[in-house]
């Protein structure tokens, strides 16, 4: 009945519509290949649906004296190129003004059907598209298809695979997805920085506030767990949290977890941050060229057969450049600093994926980056512990397989990984550190619905380190201590020598009616320090009704030390893993299929945590640390749709910790009691859109050294504080920022335009992000965040293709 | 892991990313509050059973170099092993025991100094190596070599230590070079130069380093570089960005001269060598 109501209408809008631009429909060679190379009695692809206008069923329409003709054709979406599937088009009869044929594309976007020569009128409306009304004549002996291009009211240039949503039973995850991360404001198309987004989530001050550092409830980065396809990489960001090293285009969603996570996750006790890396698209050849100010990076991407895709990208970092420039521009300063090596950074991407069948897939997915930068000053070094060159390389490369497979209610997945990541930071014959780490890894992860009450979740995972290091260098800060002339002590190591690290998980997702009870375990071995990590955890799901849940988790969780903290004679061996037990209580509630909201509740508390045990040793470590953390976080969200996205999210947090038994008990150094993000993204049109974010965080805790007594190590000309009082009693300000962003598309036949400006703390609040001294701590200033001092705007410009 | 190297890469990325130091800290080389600039020790390489004679400059505003603070010295072990007291303005000697290398060729003995000057207490730590072989010598600073222009002219003068040198206001830079006596091969290794001025002792005015290429030729001929650690520096009277008006008062200028260790796993390559110079200078009216 809707079909046919729909049939009148076109029929009559469209009986005083002129013929449109050319530009639209183009006969098109590649299609006619296409065409050739099938030989289809009646057109090349499946028609789906033929109806002729012709009241006795005729399958032809217009004069009895031509023969009708074989005419095919593609409906694909302006800009982007996607083939259109299950599009309605209209052909209409110019000299009688009937419609001839009503069509419906197959899955790849084809029509087909056998008309008379002569004019018609082409006519497509479909749901989300501009109405196409274009004009065409059917000559005899036509070999070029029809093309066909609609124009999309707003567009998506990536292939997101909509997969069906997985029982979760995490209580306290949220997913972020690509075209999302890509447009957050002051973002800079950044991943990493669209995460830090997120509601627990607090960002620590790299560079001077303009890097990204990611604390979640509390937990350092280092205490997250971060994960591309289940495996950890070496590296996240270039230069230590300058750019994130994974484009925002190569990932399909990120999941967050913040706390309370299943027993799938080990060797953590902060959050999970998963990236979850997309498959190439299968429909067509696309891809994008991308050039910002501080990078530019290209992707391409697209079928090679039936069942083979690829993509493959690369970036490129402009550090370099700029240092030139500014070089140029100050020789002055710069009078004294050679650049053997510019800093540079490159990265790039590959993925490949074969599919045997349906149920059965292969993948392999090759990452990799290289960080590099030599410094010779020219000048004679005051100290003797630094030379005058500095030298760094960072580069990894890891290749990640990936096996799936699924059969019955088996689902399976064998992921093996190789990873070589070359880190060598130089600054002498004192301070020089060497580091190949080569790791090996295979993981299983099995899934098997047993019943419709029981889906088993387990997985095994087996990983090698291969390391050799040499090294010699200073005694490490640790979190909230003051050096003092003890940590200039070196220490030296070359050494090779391997860790093996086993674990395995079980979980089973236990369906009772409206309650979700998910119990699970996570085991593993530390082979280096000889201690089991054995992890119970539980979480439970309660649907009150479709729209509302009540949730609730808890469980151990363990990590094992760091290497500098557990490796001589940097550390101690044989330190226990630190702890933490977690309970979450929480409550999402959906006021509509895209808007809902999620207030948690939770508390951490940390045991057995790594601290120095010794005033006169720095290298001796032991399980003497305490601690908590907990706070209450509400979310109310309001998921992608064709023009909006956004959410507001509030968290209290309190943590604390003690560095033995005999300590005071102080604030973690990035405790952050008040956080309020609200990120708002806006698509006005398929031309323009503008997001927003703001933030206000209370300030974090540092420690006061103005005026404290100093020991000034005269042979290294370095004055070191001599503070033995009360840690971080004192606060920064808080801080308050909203940056903007504006997007502006441009749609071509066959690739989008867009370019965007990106302006981060627009009213250029001065945001303290620490505290400096002058060399003897006489001497105090607040350290204002890049932002502060300079407006970072950054403009990019993309072709998607 | 790399706390140092994670710092150095914040400054060198910084300069992009902030285009410019903003800070209002005092550089470095500005001695305002007083603050340790250097410990001499003679010699800096030693032999078991020789006696050591030990030094301290304090530099800042308020400093006399004639006070006679007491200093207290010790061997900094945990707790510090308390050595002896000596006037600031007198020179510390100390014996070091016969049997100081147990079985070893050689070992670095560190030392540290303490004064209190008004309510505050300056400390610093410098290392003496005691081995059998002992090389290394003390840098020696025979003088200061002063260069300005005047009226047009060039003009040079020479500054030794605890001197006071007048010069008019009008001379709106000053080149200082320090001049260091020549050793015996193998005696030092690669000198390398601190300058420090304190801030005005009688009035507001400070002393900046001027880093323009232009006026450190102008002074030290084509090609010459300059800075506050190196040889030669070249302070502006006319402020930090020489644009300010003749910083007029009487600043002490120190310079101290560090022998520079190449090579940590090589006894004969490390150096620890240390002299130091002071003096007055008086910009007039």
């Amino acid at each position: 009945m809707m079909r046919t109501i729909l049939y009148l209408l076109v029929v009559m809008m469209s009986a005083g519509i002129a013929a449109g631009s050319d530009t639209l429909i183009q006969r098109d060679p590649t299609y006619r290949r296409h065409a050739k190379m099938d030989e289809p009695r009646n057109g090349p692809y499946h028609i789906d649906r033929i109806r002729t206008s012709n009241k006795n069923g005729s399958t032809l329409s217009g004069s009895k004296s031509a023969s009708p003709i074989n005419v095919n054709g593609l409906i694909v979406e302006k800009g982007t190129r996607k083939p259109l599937s299950d599009i309605t088009l209209y052909i209409r009869d110019v000299s009688t003004g009937r419609i001839a044929a009503t069509l419906t594309t197959d899955k790849k976007g084809h029509f087909s059907c056998r008309l008379l020569p002569r004019k018609y009128n082409l006519i497509v409306a479909a749901t989300g598209y501009d109405k196409l009304e274009e004009s065409a004549e059917i000559k005899e002996n036509m070999e070029d298809g029809l093309l066909l291009r609609i124009t999309p009211k707003v567009f998506n240039p990536y292939q997101i695979v909509v997969r069906r949503k997985k029982k979760s039973s995490e209580v306290s995850h949220q997913q972020l997805s690509m075209p999302e991360a890509e447009q957050i404001a002051g973002s800079n198309r950044d991943v990493l920085a669209s995460v830090k987004n997120m509601p627990g989530i607090t960002s620590l001050s790299v560079f001077n506030g303009y890097g990204n550092g990611i604390v979640i409830r509390g937990s350092a980065q280092e205490d997250s767990l971060f994960l591309v396809n289940d495996h950890s990489i070496p590296s996240y960001y270039h230069f230590q949290g300058f750019e994130s090293i994974i484009e925002p285009e190569m990932v399909e969603s990120v999941d967050y977890i913040a706390g309370g996570f299943s027993a799938e996750y080990g060797d953590t006790l902060g959050g999970v941050v998963s990236f979850n890396l997309r498959d190439p698209r299968t429909d067509r050849l696309g891809g994008y060229a991308n050039l910002s100010l501080l990078s530019s990076s290209f992707l391409v991407e697209g079928p090679i057969s039936e069942k083979d895709s690829f993509a493959f990208g690369m970036k490129r970092g402009f550090l370099d450049y700029y240092m030139k420039i500014v070089e140029a521009y100050n020789e002055d300063e710069f009078d004294d600093i050679n650049f053997v090596q510019y800093p540079t950074y490159y990265d790039g991407s590959a993925l490949y994926r074969h599919s045997i069948s349906p149920d059965n897939e292969i993948k392999l997915i090759g990452l990799g980056s290289n960080d590099s930068l030599k410094v010779i000053e020219d000048m004679d070094s005051v100290s003797e512990r630094t030379s005058d060159h500095i030298t760094m390389q960072d580069r990894f490369a890891t290749l990640i397989g990936e096996w799936k497979v699924r059969g019955g209610d088996l689902t399976s997945v064998f992921s093996p990984m190789l990873s070589y990541h070359y880190v060598n930071q130089d600054a002498g014959d004192r301070a020089y550190f060497k580091q190949i780490f080569r790791n090996y890894e295979l993981y299983e992860k099995a899934i098997y619905q047993a019943n419709p009450s029981h889906r088993f979740i387990s997985g095994v995972r087996l990983s090698l380190y291969d390391v050799d290091l040499d090294t010699n260098f200073f005694v490490p800060n640790k979190e909230g201590e003051i050096a003092n002339d003890d940590y200039l002590k070196e220490l030296r190591l070359q050494k090779e020598f391997m860790l093996l690290y086993p674990s395995a998980y079980f979980m089973d997702q236990i369906q009772l009616g409206p309650l979700m009870v998910t119990p699970g375990v996570n085991a593993s071995y530390d082979t280096h320090n000889e201690h089991e990590l054995v992890d119970p955890r539980l979480s439970l799901k309660y649907q009150l009704n479709p729209n509302t849940a009540l949730k609730a988790a808890t469980g151990l969780y363990s990590k094992m030390p760091q290497l500098d903290e557990s490796v001589a004679p940097f550390g101690t061996k044989g330190l226990l893993p630190e702890k933490a037990i977690h309970g979450v209580v929480g409550l999402e509630h959906y006021f509509s299929k895209t808007l809902f909201m999620d207030i948690q509740g939770y508390y951490k508390h940390f045991y057995d945590m790594v601290v120095r045990i010794d005033d006169d040793d720095p290298t001796r470590y032991g399980n003497e640390g305490t601690g908590n953390a907990y706070g209450a976080e509400i979310l109310l969200r309001h998921q992608m749709t064709d023009h909006f996205f956004g959410w507001m999210a509030y968290s209290y947090s309190v943590a604390r910790r003690k560095d033995g038994p005999d300590e005071d008990e102080r604030f973690f150094d990035s405790d952050m009691t008040h956080n309020l993000k609200t990120v708002l993204s806006y698509k006005l049109n398929r031309y323009w859109s503008f997001g927003l974010r703001y933030e206000y965080a209370s300030g974090t805790p540092y420690t006061d050294l103005l005026n404290v007594e100093t020991v000034y190590d005269v042979d290294n000309d370095q004055y070191n504080p001599q503070y033995d009082g009360p840690i971080n009693e004192e606060r920064l300000k808080p801080r308050h920022q909203l940056d903007l962003r504006i997007d502006k598309y441009w749609l071509f036949n066959n690739f989008i335009l867009s370019s965007y400006v990106d302006y981060r703390n627009v009213l250029r609040n001065k945001n303290v992000v620490g505290i400096n001294y002058n060399q003897d701590y006489t001497q105090s200033e607040e350290l204002l965040d890049a932002s502060s001092q300079v407006p970072l705007i950054f403009l990019g410009l993309k072709v998607d293709f | 892991m790399s706390t140092l190297m994670r710092m150095l890469l914040i400054c060198l990325l910084l300069g992009v990313v902030s285009c410019g130091d903003d800070s209002d800290l005092l550089d470095s080389y500005i001695a305002k509050e007083p603050k340790v600039l250097a410990v001499k020790i003679q010699d800096p390489e030693v032999r078991p059973g020789e006696s050591i004679r030990m030094q301290i400059l304090v530099g800042g505003r308020d400093i006399d170099q004639n006070m006679d603070n007491p200093v207290s010295w010790y061997i900094d072990d945990h707790p510090p092993i308390f050595l002896g007291t000596s006037a600031y303005n007198q020179e510390f000697i100390g014996q070091l025991p016969e049997d100081a290398l147990i079985g070893e060729q050689w070992f670095d003995l560190p030392i540290l100094a303490r004064i209190q000057v008004g309510q505050k207490y300056l400390n610093a730590q410098k290392i003496v190596r005691v081995t059998n072989n002992p090389k290394g010598k003390n840098p020696v600073i025979s003088g200061v070599q002063m260069a300005y222009l005047l009226e047009g002219q060039s003009k040079t003068n020479r500054a030794l230590n605890g001197e006071q040198k007048v010069l008019p206001g009008s001379v709106k830079n000053i080149a200082l070079t320090v001049l260091t006596d020549e050793l015996a091969p193998g005696e030092n290794e690669q000198l390398v130069y601190r300058w420090y001025v304190s801030t005005s002792k009688n009035s507001n005015g400070k002393l900046y380093v001027n880093n323009d290429t232009d006026d450190i030729e102008a002074l030290l001929g084509k090609g010459t570089k300059a800075s506050e650690i190196k040889v030669s520096v070249v302070f502006s009277t006319r402020g930090e960005n020489s644009d300010a008006s003749v910083q007029y008062g009487d600043y002490d200028i120190y310079v101290v001269v560090r022998d520079n260790a190449i090579d940590s796993t090589s006894s004969s390559e490390d150096r620890f060598g240390t002299d130091f110079l002071y003096f007055t200078l008086r910009l007039s009216e």
